[in-house]
């Protein structure tokens, strides 16, 4: 399947700038996980409001 | 199903089995100490540390471990530090195990009511004595089911080692496999290994769930 982890492997094997490469999707992942961590903290603080 | 290939396999499959186990234990040695440390360290009463360590624990576990394993092994060396396989796993998966820990430690420590720190302060102690003699002890019981947790699922994840080359479990399983072309035998064997290892721990998970239910 193509996702962010095969398409950095892809880009990383064909032009051999691994550090940059893997420091960039680690970078993506991180922001993903902030942002969803960010989205469910409001969730949550909404739900408590409306209880 | 083909008993006789299991059978001539098993001794192959069992030195990967050695050196999972043994990679399991290196790693929950390492990361257990470096995230108890930064677990509590995070509690410290000095403006600026507890926060910047939270988001280093933030930070490292929002990249996924095989992410990390590769710019470990891949991506350092473009910069002058490259590792040979194993260590490399055994710091990828160290670094994991150690923010995965720190957020047990938080958790346990959290989990404690403040009017046990109150009673520690009120009895005139630092933070020092009163972390040793009043937060962690409470905090470590609570702390022993989902540390068990990531033990499991640490061992299950040292798979992924194989990707970069270590000889574990998985590996041995798939060189295995390209030998005598028996997934279905050598996959079922492997997992039947997995279980072997991670049971034991699950059921060590729910007795001491149990025991902490029960009052004290």
């Amino acid at each position: 399947m193509v996702e962010l982890m095969f398409v950095a492997n892809d880009i990383a094997f064909n032009n051999f700038r691994t550090f940059e490469i893997y420091g960039a999707a680690a970078l993506l992942y991180v922001l993903l996980v902030l942002a969803l961590t960010r989205a469910l903290h409001l969730a949550e603080r909404r739900m408590a409001r409306a209880r | 199903m083909s008993a006789r290939v299991v059978l001539e396999s098993l001794p192959y499959l069992l030195r990967g089995t050695l050196v999972t186990v043994g990679l399991s234990l290196a790693v929950i040695a390492l990361g257990t100490a470096a995230g108890l440390t930064l677990g509590v360290l995070r509690f410290v009463p000095w403006r600026g540390v507890g926060r910047g360590i939270g988001w280093a624990v933030e930070l490292v576990r929002a990249v996924p471990l095989l992410l990390l394993m590769f710019f470990i092994f891949f991506g350092l060396p473009a910069i002058g530090v490259g590792l040979p396989t194993l260590p490399a796993a055994v710091l990828a998966m160290s670094l994991w195990m150690m923010v995965n820990t720190a957020e047990v430690v938080r958790g346990g420590i959290q989990s404690i009511p403040t009017g046990q720190v109150e009673a520690a302060r009120s009895l005139g102690l630092g933070w020092v004595p009163m972390m040793r003699h009043v937060i962690v002890p409470q905090a470590v019981r609570r702390m022993i089911p989902p540390f068990v947790g990531l033990c499991t699922i640490l061992i299950k994840d040292t798979s992924l080692a194989a990707i970069i080359g270590v000889f574990e479990l998985t590996r041995a399983a798939q060189e295995t496999i390209e030998r005598t072309l028996r997934s279905f035998e050598i996959y079922t064997v492997t997992a039947a290994i997995y279980f072997v290892i991670c049971f034991p721990l699950t059921r060590l998970a729910q007795r001491a769930e149990a025991r902490l239910a029960r009052p004290s």
